[in-house]
């Protein structure tokens, strides 16, 4: 043991029936750990901060076929369920064979399903060696807790996406991408990798956002940003289009997270042999567009899901995040801006300020919980 | 000298008004080297035929004055049967009285001649080869004039993309009564594979219902059917019975149509959209597309076989040998014959086929 060995007191957001009424679903779980009992092939990690991110509430309701895993570890009557995915963790405690881990580590899960909604963990390395991935520790101040907050999802998607369909891309500044939901949090880490590669980008907005808005696109390297009234317009395809992107340009990736009837136009923008890219909905209005064009011009419509990624080849996640991490470092990639919620472990109610985050979450934007 | 007349267009527009039939000389006494002369058995009217003349089609001849016409003007016709009448000195490939189809598309096949490179053309066996080779029959004209086209998009569809596993997979499609639907349902039994086909509900369904079956359809479904949620679990019960999966799907109507097929597809599945240029938008449903992975891409058989010419011989060789063992039935087409001293020019007879074309396959026969 490597520090005085005193009883965690930790809590836990857990639920044992899955439904979207959160405020009658989640239950505060209050559980001990206790140091002195740890195996040698385990380790305790205390959590920084963890995400609410719009899967997590959609396998709460059950809109995910597949049931999120059962803790039995929390010392409840039942086994109960843990929401949440994304989350940065500190190294407390190494058993004594953990040698890929230290004290004072920052780190993430590897795999899917880590149940991030929680203060501690206690994590076995029986099965997987390297069921975390090291990001950073407590002396390397080149990252930062706001970087490793949300690391895990969004910038590993955006990045997954630009490298998973095309791998062959230009760096001639003919090859185009475009997106739909062009503010949104993936698509301004998307926005910042095709400028690190040199492909130019659309980015279609919904009408009625500030110059302030449209303004950050363009700083984080957005080639076009275009509402979508005028990106629906019939001139887009026959003129805006072709005179951004000139004789030599190559629409190669569309990217869709809204459905809808946006689809269609943006399947109208690829040029010969591009791909159509759907991530991220639940539900929402299905894609649909021309199928004549799509033959013509032989697109290839795929979904990406970094979850199913992440489970086909937990090694793709790694490789990603020590991709991203180097970015980061390099001070080539910004983080994006989210708002914190504050839980004081063993003082505020852990459950009461995850439903303030889930509310939040759905006007203002991303919303991570960080544990003091 | 020999003279060819040629069905054409100079003017993008309907059928009805932009053809004219022109006729011009073949020097057929002083041919190059490695020139042949052809004449045309048949010619079949495709829906591409009719949009390249439109001018709607992505692909289409170049106009020329090749044919000694005032106006540069593009040929008509894909598709079509020819034998040789003449070969150059130094043609290996094709002998007096081969049989032969255009090797690419656009060659314009609405004619009653043609003097081309013998590159330009694809030999298969005409009947007293066939027999002579120990077939018990040989290519009709209707199948060799109609062989380019359909029966490779069902054959390339099945087997290109995706490994089905003889005995136990499935593959679904709608428009399981058009012409390609109907070689897919052959293709499938010849090769082991079970085909899921949807149709529209007609009066007369059971016969039709009988008749895919005797084509060796495994199932036959109605639209209805393909579009309800009840039905999901005899289809599920289908599959588990072969200890197979539905891993395609071959989408020729688009629409509602198109998501309940893509519905059906098991993890990783794929849906190839092929046919005409014009239906209704494919729809997928977002979340079956996310978590079942599925992939949903175009089959034009035009452009795969442009990239991999071998690919094409040896479609066109299986199709051949399965035409001469007589295990695929061709699609039937309505025929006419053209008289070339008749009172009606080439492209009336092509006007009136095109007008015909909603009746069936139209062949025109020389």
């Amino acid at each position: 043991m490597t520090k005085s060995d005193n009883i965690i007191e930790a809590n836990a957001v857990t639920f044992t029936e899955r439904g979207f009424d959160f405020a009658n679903v989640l239950h505060s779980t209050k559980y001990s750990i206790d140091p002195t009992k740890l195996k040698s092939d385990e380790l305790i990690v205390k959590a920084l901060t963890t995400s609410i991110n719009p899967s997590d509430l959609g396998i709460i309701g059950a809109a995910y076929g597949a049931p999120p895993k059962l803790f039995h570890d929390l010392q409840t009557s039942e086994p109960v369920h843990i929401p949440g995915n994304e989350t940065l963790l500190r190294v407390e405690y190494v058993g004594s064979d953990i040698k890929d881990y230290k004290v004072g580590d920052w780190v993430i899960p590897k795999n899917v399903g880590f149940g991030s909604w929680r203060s501690h963990a206690v994590v076995s390395t029986a099965e997987d060696k390297t069921p975390l991935i090291v990001l950073s520790n407590d002396e390397d101040d080149s990252f930062t807790l706001e970087q490793g907050a949300t690391i895990m999802i969004n910038p590993c998607t955006a990045y997954q996406i630009l490298g998973q369909f095309i791998h062959d891309w230009k760096d001639d500044g003919n090859d185009w991408v475009i997106q739909n939901a062009g503010n949104s949090q993936v698509a301004k880490y998307l926005t910042q990798f095709t400028t690190l590669k040199n492909i130019k980008s659309i980015s279609v907005i919904r009408d009625g956002k500030s110059d302030e808005e449209i303004k950050e696109l363009y700083d984080l390297g957005a080639t076009k940003v275009i509402t979508e009234s005028e990106f629906l317009k019939p001139e887009f395809i026959k003129e805006t289009l072709p005179s951004w992107i000139g004789s030599k340009g190559n629409v190669r990736l569309a990217i869709n997270s809204v459905g809808g009837p946006t689809t269609a136009q943006l399947v109208s923008s690829l040029s010969q042999d591009g791909y159509f890219v759907t991530f991220g909905m639940i539900g929402g209005q299905p894609i649909s567009y021309n199928g004549g064009e799509q033959l013509q011009k032989n697109i290839t419509t795929k979904a990406y899901w970094l979850t199913a990624n992440t489970k086909r080849d937990p090694e793709s996640k790694v490789k990603t995040v020590v991709d991203l991490l180097k970015l980061y470092k390099d001070g080539k990639l910004k983080d994006v801006p989210f708002e914190k919620n504050i839980v004081k472990v063993g003082v505020d109610d852990i459950k009461s300020v995850f439903l303030q985050g889930i509310v939040k979450s759905k006007t203002n934007g991303k919303q991570i919980i960080v544990y003091e | 000298m020999l003279t060819s007349q040629i069905v054409v267009y100079s003017q993008h527009g309907e059928p009805a008004d932009v053809l004219s039939t022109h006729s011009y000389e073949i020097d057929d006494s002083h041919i190059g080297d490695n020139e042949i002369i052809v004449k045309t058995l048949a010619a079949p009217v495709n829906p591409s035929d009719i949009n390249q003349i439109q001018g709607v089609y992505p692909s289409k001849p170049e106009k020329t004055t090749n044919f000694g016409t005032v106006e540069a003007s593009a040929p008509c016709g894909n598709e079509g049967l020819f034998e040789i009448i003449k070969v150059g000195s130094k043609v290996t490939d094709f002998s007096i009285g081969d049989w032969a189809i255009p090797a690419q598309v656009n060659f314009g096949t609405w004619r009653t001649h043609a003097l081309a490179n013998d590159s330009e053309f694809l030999k298969i066996p005409n009947p007293s080869q066939s027999k002579a080779n120990g077939k018990s029959t040989g290519l009709t004209i209707n199948q060799g004039a109609t062989i380019s086209v359909n029966p490779p998009t069902a054959l390339l569809m099945l087997t290109h993309y995706v490994k089905l596993i003889p005995g136990k997979d499935w593959f679904i499609q709608n428009g399981g009564n058009s012409a390609v639907g109907k070689y897919a349902i052959q293709i499938s039994k010849l090769l082991g594979f079970n085909s899921l086909s949807v149709i529209r509900d007609r009066p007369n369904l059971q016969e039709l219902k009988d008749e895919l079956t005797s084509l060796g359809a495994t199932k036959v479904i109605t639209e209805e059917e393909n579009g309800s949620k009840e039905f999901g679990p005899t289809i599920k019960g289908w599959t588990k019975e072969t200890g197979g999966e539905i891993k395609l799907a071959l989408n020729c109507v688009g629409g509602k149509n198109s998501t309940g097929v893509a519905r059906k597809l098991a993890n990783n599945g794929l849906m190839l959209t092929y046919g005409g240029m014009s239906f209704q938008p494919v729809i997928l449903p977002t979340s079956l597309h996310i978590f079942k992975n599925i992939t949903s891409a175009g089959f034009w058989v035009t452009q795969l076989l442009k990239q991999n010419p071998e690919l094409k011989v040896e479609t066109l060789n299986q199709i051949v040998e399965w035409y001469e063992d007589e295990k695929l039935i061709d699609a039937p087409s309505l025929q006419t014959k053209f008289d070339p001293n008749g009172d009606k020019p080439l492209h009336e007879l092509y006007q009136e086929a095109v007008i015909n074309s909603k009746q069936g396959k139209q062949l025109i026969t020389f």
